[in-house]
């Protein structure tokens, strides 16, 4: 029983954590995914705002070298024709923007009469004092530089590509440069500044919003301009670290595409199993910045809450199921002992206490319902004691009486030598309404064979009334008819309950064979195999005063008779064929001969009819009397 | 075992007195379009010959060519174009080749609008290379009767990048690859390659003056046979030579990258495929195309005499 109920509180406890667990995965995926990209989509806004604010920074130091160089334009411009101070003006330039670290003004071949180059130049040397020089040199040909040639062409100012400064501090640079115009709009000169990068490279490494994010300013022809480790990049473009990916990386080249698309935006990209976003800007110069961030680390914190939010659930879990389990084998634990209370009822021990149930819940109205059985089963229990001892009572009676009906038909039938007779009588119930009796004075043989309408005991005591009417009245020594108008006139008189009785009575005189009979109502008799012709009398006790009329025979020595009831005739077979008079003259016919004694041919009778119904229940009682006139 | 280092060292002490020097320069500055000789120098193929090749190299802004480098005799041996071979013959140099490298022509023309012939280029502002090939210029300017304004650079793309020009004159294995590593894809739209429209004049090969070949017969076979060696070795073992290609890199402070000079290799190795006999012969140029190209140099003025073909390719 422990076993049982163990299992159903765990059955339904699982059952509950399972649909709970279900709810609460569904409920921390929704959340998951519906705060992953909120999360991730303020992530890319955040780095969106935060490079805009680091390319300012950068354009703010670029704009102030732009300016410098705008404003020393403006006293080239004034003073394009004094050599000296065009020398003084590079070197101003360096001294007075620290950003600045190198500054020339090439002038277009024969600038200076018979003079190919001519560029004043002032940079900052090894001692970190300003140096001044003139530039150009057949070695050192700047016609051909691209800060010379590209202003020169496209007449506006541009910032180089980043190159390496071989000659100086060896880093980094680029150089603005300006396109100065004469009246006509031609070039004629190319101001330019030139600014170390490293600066850049320091800026950026301190926008880091995530761990491994990274800040990087690429050219127009997508060359690093800054980037943590320059060496590692140097040389190397945006599409020369496309070209490197495995197969396995997915979305560079077109990431790269639109860094230098020159426009803003977002896309992604990813690296292995890393997948990451990019968020990229231009800057006014051409140049391109852009951040790399990792969504693992972008999301590090709400998959770290996500994680607390999955541990507290299934915390959560383990306690609702711990709780539900005890709940419910609290509740079931009645039903336990209800079920040990049923097991001792059934045992017949009416009187076992119930449990007490404290709420008036459905578990109390399963206590009422069960000590509502309890009582009514008590209470059946007695009426069955009761009715099964009345029965027992009544079957006893009935017993007797079915003994004091046997006892009262007459055992001894004669057997000698003129005279064989033979009667069996076995009642439907405990007591029948058949009856029969025979009678032998001097060489008289008297034998009677009766049926009582209906069964059971008021046909035997009908039975038995109409048996001791005939003795008595057949001992006043009167005619067959008249013994049966009396008895008739007697039973009718009184008869309240409507019974009757059909009846055969017949006399044979042993020595000379004469036999008289009166059938009242009752089947034909066969004599020799053959029905005995009766005329159509009455039963007794329908009509009061009926005149019987009574027939003679002569017998033969020899002759044998069978008086039967009508349960003989109308034994049934399950499928409601009846034994039938038919059959009753073919085995008069057939077997009767074969019997040595009348009791043989009774009971050969008998089992013909048995054999008939093949054990179907007897409905009526069955009578037969043979007789052998020898 | 004393006597022995004694003598090994004698021995190559020795080897090291009677190796021949030569000093080789190729066109340009340092990178996988040589990686053929320097897989030769640093393999010991060169030294295997006999040979103690030094190999220099023009700076990138330097005014000087190769033929001046030869001719001063600081160079013994020097990469150069056929078609500025032949002019510098014509001009008076007695310019000889040694070994023909290429095979077909890797220029062409990268343009910012979509083009698809060269005639699509008349009035427009192209880039080409300051030092020489201005002959392959005229010759397709006068060919084609259209008009180009050449702005003449230096070193790279940054002009084309910048949109300093309309498009650019570029190599298949060197300029055309930096522009991918900077811009990307290029849409094919916007290319045309020279060999398409009849000009398949073989490139690259190994040149050396009259008197040195005359001279030095034994030297230049080693030079040429090692030269074809270290080529080879480098068509097989391609990793390897960029990885040598990139110790001069290195010493040359050459910046680039390695996809870019992995790009490089491959696409000149394709170069040196002789289309006719599908492999890497090192075939001189058919006489055929050769008088071709004179009778083009001669109309447009840039030689006034023939150059024979056996002179060149003796």
């Amino acid at each position: 029983m422990s076993g049982t109920d163990k299992s159903f509180s765990a059955r339904l406890s699982l059952n509950i954590l399972l649909i709970t667990s279900v709810l609460f995965v569904t409920a921390i995926a929704v959340a998951a995914i519906s705060s992953h990209k909120l999360i991730a989509d303020e992530a890319t806004k955040s780095a969106q705002h935060l490079l805009n604010s680091t390319i300012g920074d950068i354009e703010k130091t670029l704009q102030g070298v732009e300016t410098s160089i705008e404003a020393a334009a403006w006293l080239v411009e004034e003073h394009k024709n004094d050599v000296d101070y065009l020398y003084h003006i590079t070197s101003k330039t360096v001294e007075e923007n620290p950003d600045i670290i190198g500054c020339a003004i090439a002038f277009h071949e024969y600038y200076l009469p018979g003079e190919y180059f001519f560029s004043p130049y002032s940079c900052v040397g090894s001692t970190g004092q300003i140096e001044t020089m003139q530039l150009g040199t057949p070695q050192n040909n700047y016609f051909f530089a691209d800060w010379y040639q590209i202003p020169s062409l496209m007449g506006e100012p541009s910032w180089s590509e980043p190159y390496f400064d071989e000659g100086g501090a060896k880093v980094l640079m680029s150089t603005y440069s300006y396109p100065l115009k004469d009246e006509s709009g031609n070039v004629y000169a190319v101001l330019t500044a030139d600014i170390p990068l490293y600066w850049m490279s320091d800026l950026l490494a301190e926008v880091k919003p995530y761990p491994s994010s990274t800040v990087s300013l690429v050219s127009r022809s997508g060359s690093f301009v800054t980037i943590g480790s320059f060496e590692e990049l140097a040389g190397e473009t945006l599409f020369s670290m496309v070209d490197r990916s495995s197969d396995k990386d997915k979305g560079l080249k077109e990431a790269a595409m639109k860094i230098i698309s020159g426009e803003s935006g977002v896309c992604r990209f990813s690296r292995g199993t890393k997948i990451s976003f990019v968020v990229y800007g231009t800057l006014q110069n051409g140049w391109h910045a852009y951040m790399t961030c990792d969504y693992k680390e972008v999301l590090a914190r709400t998959s770290e809450m996500h994680m607390i939010l999955i541990l507290i659930g299934l915390l959560g879990l383990l306690i609702l199921f711990i709780l539900c389990y005890l709940t419910i084998r609290r509740l079931t634990k009645p039903l336990t002992e209800f079920s040990a209370s049923a097991l001792s009822i059934a045992e017949g021990n009416f009187n076992t206490s119930l449990p007490e149930i404290k709420h008036d819940d459905e578990i109390k109205q399963l206590r009422n319902s069960f000590e509502f059985m309890q009582t009514s089963l008590t209470e059946y229990i007695r009426d069955l004691k009761e009715t099964t001892a009345a029965n027992e009572r009544f079957e006893s009676e009935l017993n007797i009486a079915n003994a004091i009906q046997m006892s009262m038909l007459p055992k001894n039938f004669p057997q000698n030598d003129r005279l064989g007779m033979y009667a069996m009588l076995k009642p439907a119930r405990e007591v029948g309404g058949d009856l029969y009796d025979f009678m032998v004075k001097d060489n008289m043989a008297y034998f009677t064979v009766g049926d009582v309408s209906g069964k059971g005991v008021p046909a035997s005591m009908f039975m038995a009334i109409t048996r001791f009417m005939i003795r008595f009245t057949l001992g006043m020594g009167l005619p067959l008819n008249e013994v049966i108008n009396r008895v008739n006139n007697s039973v009718c008189d009184g008869n309240d309950t409507g019974m009757f009785v059909t009846l055969f009575i017949g006399s044979v005189n042993l020595d000379t064979g004469e036999f008289h009979y009166c059938n009242a109502g009752h089947n034909p008799v066969v004599v020799n195999g053959e029905f005995l012709p009766a005329v159509p009398n009455l039963a007794i006790g329908v009509w009061p005063g009926f005149q019987y009329q009574e027939q003679v025979a002569k017998l033969e020595r020899g002759t044998r008779i069978i008086i039967y009831t009508d349960g003989v005739t109308e034994a049934e077979r399950e499928d409601k064929a009846q034994y039938g008079e038919d059959r009753l003259l073919k085995w008069a016919n057939a077997s009767i001969e074969t019997c040595k004694s009348a009791e043989e041919a009774c009971q050969s009778l008998m089992d013909s009819v048995h054999e008939f119904t093949e054990g179907n229940a007897q409905n009526d009682d069955i009578t037969i009397m043979t007789i052998k006139i020898k | 075992m004393k006597k022995a280092i004694i003598l090994s060292l004698t021995v190559f002490l020795a080897l090291d007195a009677i190796a021949q020097k030569v000093t080789f320069m190729p066109q340009w500055t340092p990178q996988t379009q040589f990686a053929g000789y320097y897989v030769a120098r640093d393999k010991g193929f060169y030294a295997e010959e006999g040979l103690d090749v030094d190999i220099i190299h023009l700076g990138a802004s330097s005014t000087e060519s190769v033929l001046d480098v030869l001719k001063s005799g600081t160079a013994q041996i020097v990469g150069q174009q056929l078609l500025q071979a032949v002019v510098a013959r014509a001009d008076g140099t007695p310019i000889v080749n040694i070994l023909q490298l290429t095979q077909k022509s890797g220029l062409m023309c990268v343009s910012r609008e979509p083009i698809s012939k060269p005639e699509d280029l008349d009035g427009k502002r192209i880039g080409k290379w300051r030092q020489g090939y201005s002959e392959f210029c005229d010759i397709m300017e006068m060919s084609k009767g259209i008009y180009i304004d050449w702005i003449p650079f230096v070193q790279g793309i940054n002009l084309y990048v910048f949109g300093a020009v309309d498009a650019t004159l570029c190599y298949s294995f060197s300029e055309y690859i930096s522009l991918q590593m900077a811009m990307g894809d290029i849409p094919e739209e916007q290319i045309i390659r020279f060999s398409d429209f009849g000009y398949n004049v073989p490139e690259d090969g190994l040149y050396t003056l009259d008197e040195y070949y005359d001279t030095h017969k034994d030297v230049v076979d080693k030079f040429v046979r090692a030269s074809k060696r270290g080529w080879d070795y480098a068509r097989s073992h391609r990793d390897e030579a960029v990885e040598i290609t990139y110790r001069y890199i290195d010493k040359g402070h050459i910046v680039t990258n390695l996809a870019t000079q992995r790009r490089m290799l491959d696409e000149y190795l394709d170069l040196q495929v002789n289309p006719v006999t599908g492999v890497a012969d090192y075939a001189a140029a058919r006489e055929d195309d050769f008088n071709e190209m004179i009778n083009a140099l001669i109309d447009t003025g840039y030689i006034y005499g023939k150059v024979d073909y056996n002179e060149i390719y003796r």
